[in-house]
């Protein structure tokens, strides 16, 4: 990385800057050797001498400089082809052409979300979608630290939610889930007043504004949390000592100039704000998303963040074998990947997995899954036995012959009849 | 009253960083070697201007000083002096020109390094303190990446000859997103127009590029400029231009007679053998033939002697040829600009679909024929309602308990194979190989044959019972009403008297709840 950072540097310094101004200069020195002779009148044949060392001086520049640039290139193009990569190795099962507009579909979905979507693909119909209110009130709270016009919307919005189904602030909560509206509201607040304490006391100029802030911050204060602590006592505690914080401070500030920053006054403008505006805005982001019923995340972002993931696993797999050994990049037995890939549990949480542990393959639903080109998918759901072990419909035909006799559980010693086994589904709630 | 506490599935628990950092800066650099190479191949070439321009330069300046040594006279100096000065000027002008070319490319090439460089500090900082903002800010570097694939391929794709190149999307996203200088807009644009004239049977900018790029062609051994000058010749055949026909016969395929011998050798007859001549044979003998039909000359061919005879001459007029005439054009120009064969975009979405295709994915196939879902369609379908959790709508009490089960399950994050706008792409693509189950702590099994993880059924119930109380909905002969009552005696350790199948909205007691050994 770093070397390829250099490389980079050593091309910038192409340059044919000399022999540039060595032509400007026989250029100067012919235009004024053609003047009228004043003065000088038997210069001409030094002046012709001169303009043979420069020509020379020109030549020897142009020569100098093209080798050298010559050089950086060709060293520039070896350090490219060291690291080049043929990426149609890795496209053995390619996207037909026609299929072309399913990509343009998943294009404009992920586009819808960047604000970026060109304006004649929507109609009045999806007025509502409209990323544009959210790239908005993104840059008021990240680059402005206003948060006025998000609450404006936290409370537009969620009164349409709560009309919707009242559940949604009281059904459920969780410190954790991060579109649970309570939590978003209180952050909001407490986000609003930290700004204010801290502009209230970090601006040096006049004692009047400081001590305007400081109540201002006072009834901000007054105004929000109670209301707050009534919907959730928890945050009481939290509440408390952001309080004391700013109580410390502000006194502290009165007495002295001097910074006598108690461990608690600390504590809150150690608290970076522009992470917290930051967060604040991501949480926002998610919220808004979810208001709309889209996820976060388009799929075609995490399908590419997947590829860029599982990579070096297709690049480790081909270095392993032997050249130009034909290869679809699928297992021999089956219409799989030809490893397995480790992906970070947000792209690998979609559906539960459950690998039989007789025949080791991956059970599906009990519909046929997709036919997939040639290979097609026989169905195969995961079986309770009646001592509770799961094992793969396929595998209980082979162990029962095909469901004929009774036969031992392959994890337990109890003896086990096909008509006592159950097919089951695992879910993710 | 305890609120019930029920969390999202996803895994919002920072305490260990995913592995997002695996794909390392060493790897990206291998993945966008091609966003070098590009404006690399073009300073080769632009060195190659500069070389020429200055070796020319020199034999001239080698000259200037034979003459100014031989001169006798001031004013022939003079004279030899002023022409050297022109013949500088125009150098300096010329040399300029193509410095200025080069510090353009440089500054891409300096623009997509600068760029990489940032993925290693969002890496460290991720991994030293994981949190919703290091891991947004590391996704940023990754959604950059995903509008770069997204511009470079609607830049490569958008062929509509209606769009003028200021209102096509990739570049207006390019211009919007202030990626000028990651993306080689102008190399990949002017691809897409000439690809875009040969398919509609214009010549002439392909013509031009073809003289431009001659030395490489004849280099590489193209045949892309005999197949063109092959493709204007029947053109002007069709045309019934033979005058015209002719010159670019003797002008320019008569040359090619060494490598490609046999086709000129039709070439020759098609003079003889072409639409107009079989069309005047046809009137004549086959005057009532139905003279709509298209092609022409099936009608030709009722004699199997004649088509053998003449259909390895008619092919020659197919418009066929300008798609694959615009195909070797589109191999050559990629070629010559280290532009990848396969869409980079393309490329990552076969990979990343099947990297997450589980066996559970439902993705039907779906046929060339069949239409394809218009985008309109896809977002109404998306912004309804989800109704799909909770399978009951008998009744309006029923539908009250699916209302609410909805609304308290918490979105489980949607699988993106599976997806309205993916699933036609993931049909024919291969599946995950995946060794190891990926389920939840405690399974227990309903006697439905539904599993779930013990405690989540239960914090869901806890959920449900007290947005039902919150509802303050009449429950009297309702068996919520039943389930509501807390039990604390010993056959219910959770106070529960039953759970809810979040799936099926049905109650079941809490000592139908069987553990089950998946492994």
């Amino acid at each position: 990385m770093d070397n390829f950072i250099t490389e980079v540097e050593k091309l910038n310094s192409l340059s044919y800057s000399k022999t540039l101004s060595s032509t400007r200069t026989l250029i100067d020195q012919l235009t004024l050797s053609e003047e009228p002779p004043d003065s000088n009148d038997n210069n001409t044949s030094s002046s012709t001498n001169n303009i043979l060392k420069s020509i020379d001086s020109l030549s020897t520049n142009i020569n100098k400089e093209l080798k050298a640039n010559h050089g950086k290139i060709s060293k520039f193009n070896k350090c490219v082809m060291r690291n080049e990569l043929d990426l149609s190795q890795y496209y053995r099962h390619p996207i037909p052409e026609w299929k072309n507009k399913i990509v343009l579909n998943a294009i404009n979905l992920h586009l819808l979300r960047l604000g970026q979507l060109d304006d004649d693909m929507l109609d009045d119909h999806f007025s509502k979608v409209d990323f544009s209110e959210m790239k908005e009130l993104q840059d008021q709270i990240v680059n402005k630290h206003e948060l006025e016009k998000t609450i404006e919307w936290f409370y537009k919005n969620q009164n349409q939610s709560q009309n919707q189904n009242e559940l949604s602030l009281t059904g459920v909560n969780s410190e954790v889930d991060s579109t649970n509206d309570l939590d978003f509201e209180f952050r909001l607040h407490r986000l609003n007043f930290l700004k204010l304490i801290n502009a209230g006391t970090s601006s040096s100029s006049g004692a009047n504004t400081d001590e305007d802030l400081t109540i201002q911050s006072m009834k901000y204060s007054q105004n929000w949390f109670p209301k707050l602590i009534e919907k959730n006592p928890t945050y009481l505690s939290q509440i408390s000592k952001l309080m004391s914080g700013f109580i410390l401070d502000v006194a502290s500030g009165q007495e002295s100039n001097q910074a006598t920053a108690t461990s608690q006054s600390v504590n809150y403008k150690e608290q970076s704000l522009d992470s917290n505006f930051k967060e604040l805005s991501l949480l926002f982001s998610k919220k808004y998303c979810s208001n709309l019923g889209i996820e976060y995340e388009s799929n075609l972002f995490q399908l590419t963040l997947t590829a860029f993931i599982s990579f070096p696993n297709y690049i480790r797999f081909l270095e392993k074998l032997p050249p130009n050994t034909p290869t679809t990049l699928t297992l021999a037995s089956s219409f799989e990947t030809p490893f397995s890939i480790e992906l970070p549990s947000f792209l690998s949480k979609f559906h539960p997995i459950f690998i039989c542990p007789v025949s080791k393959e991956e059970t599906t639903s009990d519909i046929a899954p997709s036919e997939s080109g040639f290979h097609s998918v026989v169905p195969n759901p995961p079986i309770c036995l009646p001592c509770y072990h799961i094992i793969s419909k396929t595998s209980l035909h082979k162990i029962s012959k095909n469901g004929l006799s009774s036969f031992k559980c392959p994890y337990c010693p109890t003896n086990c009849y096909a008509k006592d086994c159950k097919q089951v589904k695992f879910h993710f709630i | 009253m305890t609120v019930p506490v029920l969390t999202a599935q996803s895994d919002t628990n920072f305490t260990k960083a995913d592995s997002i950092h695996d794909p390392n800066v060493d790897l990206q650099i291998k993945l966008q070697s091609y966003s070098y190479r590009i404006p690399l191949e073009m300073i080769r070439q632009n060195f190659k201007t500069i070389q020429k321009l200055e070796e020319r330069q020199l034999k001239k300046l080698e000259e200037f000083k034979k003459s100014l040594k031989s001169s006798k006279t001031p004013e022939q100096t003079s004279s030899i002096k002023k022409s050297l000065i022109t013949s500088l000027k125009l150098f300096e002008k010329k040399l300029t020109r193509q410095v200025k070319i080069e510090e353009e490319l440089l500054s891409r090439i300096n623009a997509r390094a600068e760029h990489l460089a940032k993925l290693k500090p969002l890496q460290e900082a991720y991994q030293t303190s994981p949190s919703e903002i290091t891991k947004d800010e590391l996704l940023n570097w990754y959604r950059d990446q995903t509008n770069l694939l997204i511009i470079t391929h609607l830049l490569k794709e958008s062929n509509d000859p209606n769009v003028s190149d200021e209102d096509k999307l990739g570049l207006k996203l390019m211009k919007s997103l202030h990626m000028e200088k990651l993306v080689d807009y102008d190399v990949l644009t002017q691809a897409s127009r000439i690809s875009q004239d040969i398919k509609r049977g214009k010549l002439t900018s392909l013509i031009t590029w073809i003289t431009e790029n001659k030395t490489y062609l004849t280099k590489i051994r193209s045949e892309l400029e005999f197949q063109t000058r092959f493709q204007e010749y029947i053109e002007l055949i069709k045309n019934d231009k033979t005058k015209e026909a002719l010159a670019v016969f003797q002008n320019h395929l008569s040359s090619f007679a060494k490598t490609n011998f046999d086709e000129i050798t039709q070439a020759s007859s098609l003079l003889v053998i072409n639409p107009g001549s079989l069309e005047s044979l046809k009137t004549k003998n086959h005057s009532k033939y139905d003279t709509h039909r298209e092609p022409y000359y099936p009608s030709l061919f009722r004699n199997q002697e004649s088509h053998n005879t003449f259909s390895q001459y008619l092919h020659f007029f197919s418009p066929d040829r300008y798609e694959s005439l615009s195909e070797i054009f589109q191999t050559v120009y990629y070629e010559l600009h280290g532009i990848p064969k396969s869409d980079p975009l393309m490329v990552y979405l076969s990979i990343g679909i099947s990297a997450l295709k589980t066996k559970s994915c439902q993705c039907p196939e779906i046929k060339k024929s069949s239409p394809i879902a218009s985008f309109e369609d896809i977002l109404r379908e998306k912004l309804q309602p989800k109704s799909d959790t909770c399978q009951h709508s008998a009744s309006v009490e029923e539908n009250s308990t699916a209302t609410i089960i909805n609304s308290i399950r918490p979105q489980i994050p949607s699988c993106p194979v599976c997806s309205l706008e993916f699933r036609g792409l993931a049909s024919t693509l291969p599946y995950a190989h995946n060794t190891k189950s990926s389920l939840f702590e405690n399974p227990i099994m309903l006697p439905n044959g539904n599993i779930f993880d013990r405690e989540r059924l239960i914090g869901f119930t806890r959920a449900y019972l007290t947005a039902i109380k919150t509802q303050k909905i009449d429950l009297s002969g309702h068996e919520d009403e039943y389930y509501l009552q807390t039990d604390v005696s010993k056959s219910y350790p959770t106070g529960l008297r039953g759970v809810i199948d979040p799936i099926e909205g049905v109650w079941y007691d809490c000592s139908d709840m069987v553990t089950v050994f998946p492994s």
